[in-house]
């Protein structure tokens, strides 16, 4: 039994990044041994074992066979014999298909490091246009790397893959997963559209003008919510097709409502109370950091914090 | 309502009351009170930030 760093990490420490988190691929062994090796086993669809110490995720080296519609659509073999270039085989992109031994020794059968270093999105074998959720990963890699370009050959993969409508058969909850993930939902729909494939993200575009309540882009909640309210016309059927957790869309029909009462708010002697409400719903769970600011005129864009009710 | 640059007045009205509340700190004697007593002290205040903002408002029309 052999164990390689694979995936996320090694490309992340290549760029200068700091990984956020290791994956290990274990080659030669089998569910039994590592369970008698302390491991817990996790993971229905295939076998992922979590270190007894680390809590790091090592999965058993696998071959995928396509075998169905969609994400799930696949079936496993991770027999001992599978080995450590099989399965960095079925990974997406060139740059995540680089493994390194206990020896710190890369393992680099797709040139993921020439990739790297020219700055080029590539798949990795024929196999990418089986997954129709690499289209959503690529757009999600897209949007973290955006000095990267991703090749004509892997768009020719994306085509492919929407030409076969296997897009369709992605649930709500992967795609949601997906924007969760990317760094900026606004640059990732921008990403699916280049790609001819925002018609997954199920959303009913609304003109969006006027006054801008604007997120502090570090927190999630807040930035999908703005997206959503910005973006989405119909809030409540978005959220319900991509399964998104209820604050997320509560936050985002708030914003909703509190554009609708700042823009037609007017100032007379007796709105003071309406004042105050309209600045207290944006602050709602105490913790908001929005701005407000002006769409459609950015050289007027004013922006304020508003962190309210921390006097003491 | 907001002049002549419309949106633009209005989000410089907001602006300057939010940064007027963000501004606004408790007296040492208020914040030894108990919480419900610094809860009306932060609402009265507020109110009376608000009536002030909108007032000086109006009289820059």
């Amino acid at each position: 039994m052999k164990t390689y760093l694979v995936g996320g990490a090694i490309r992340d420490r290549l760029l200068g990044f700091q990984p956020k988190e290791r994956d290990w691929v274990v080659v030669g062994s089998s569910p039994q041994e590592m369970k008698s090796q302390g491991f817990r086993q996790v993971g229905k669809d295939f076998p992922v074992f979590i270190h007894p110490q680390t809590g790091e995720e090592y999965a058993l080296a696998r071959t995928e066979r396509k075998s169905g519609h969609g994400y799930s659509g696949f079936e496993f073999d991770t027999n001992s014999n599978v080995t450590l270039e099989q399965d960095l085989e079925r990974r997406d992109l060139t740059i995540n298909a680089i493994a390194e031994d206990e020896h710190g020794t890369l393992i680099d059968p797709f040139d993921g490091q020439k990739d790297i270093e020219n700055k080029k999105l590539r798949h990795v074998s024929d196999a990418f246009s089986e997954d129709p959720l690499r289209v959503l990963r690529l757009a999600r890699f897209k949007v973290r790397f955006d000095d990267f370009e991703i090749v004509p050959e892997t768009l020719d993969k994306v085509s492919e893959i929407i030409e076969s409508s296997e897009l369709d058969h992605l649930t709500g909850e992967r795609v949601w997963l997906e924007m969760y993930k990317s760094d900026n939902p606004w640059l990732f729909r921008k990403e699916l559209t280049h790609l001819g494939a925002d018609n997954v993200l199920y959303i009913d575009s609304k003109k969006s003008d006027g006054i801008r309540l604007s997120p502090n882009m570090s927190n999630k909640l807040h930035m999908i919510s703005c997206f959503i309210h910005e973006e989405v016309s119909n809030i409540d059927e978005f959220c319900l097709k991509l399964k998104i957790p209820n604050e997320y869309k509560d936050l985002a029909n708030l914003l909703n409502q509190s554009k609708a009462s700042i823009e037609e708010y007017e100032p007379d002697t007796d709105s003071y109370e309406q004042l105050i409400d309209i600045v207290k719903k944006l602050d709602i769970r105490k913790k908001i950091d929005l701005k407000i600011s002006l769409k459609c005129t950015p050289t007027m864009e004013i922006r304020v914090r508003l962190t309210f009710f921390n006097h003491s | 309502m907001y002049t002549n640059d419309g949106n633009k007045g209005k989000v410089d009205f907001f602006q300057s009351f939010i940064e007027k509340l963000n501004q606004f700190r408790l007296e040492k004697e208020d914040r030894k009170k108990p919480n419900d007593e610094i809860k009306k002290v932060i609402e009265h205040s507020h109110r009376i930030l608000a009536q002030d903002h909108i007032r000086d408002y109006l009289d820059n029309q």
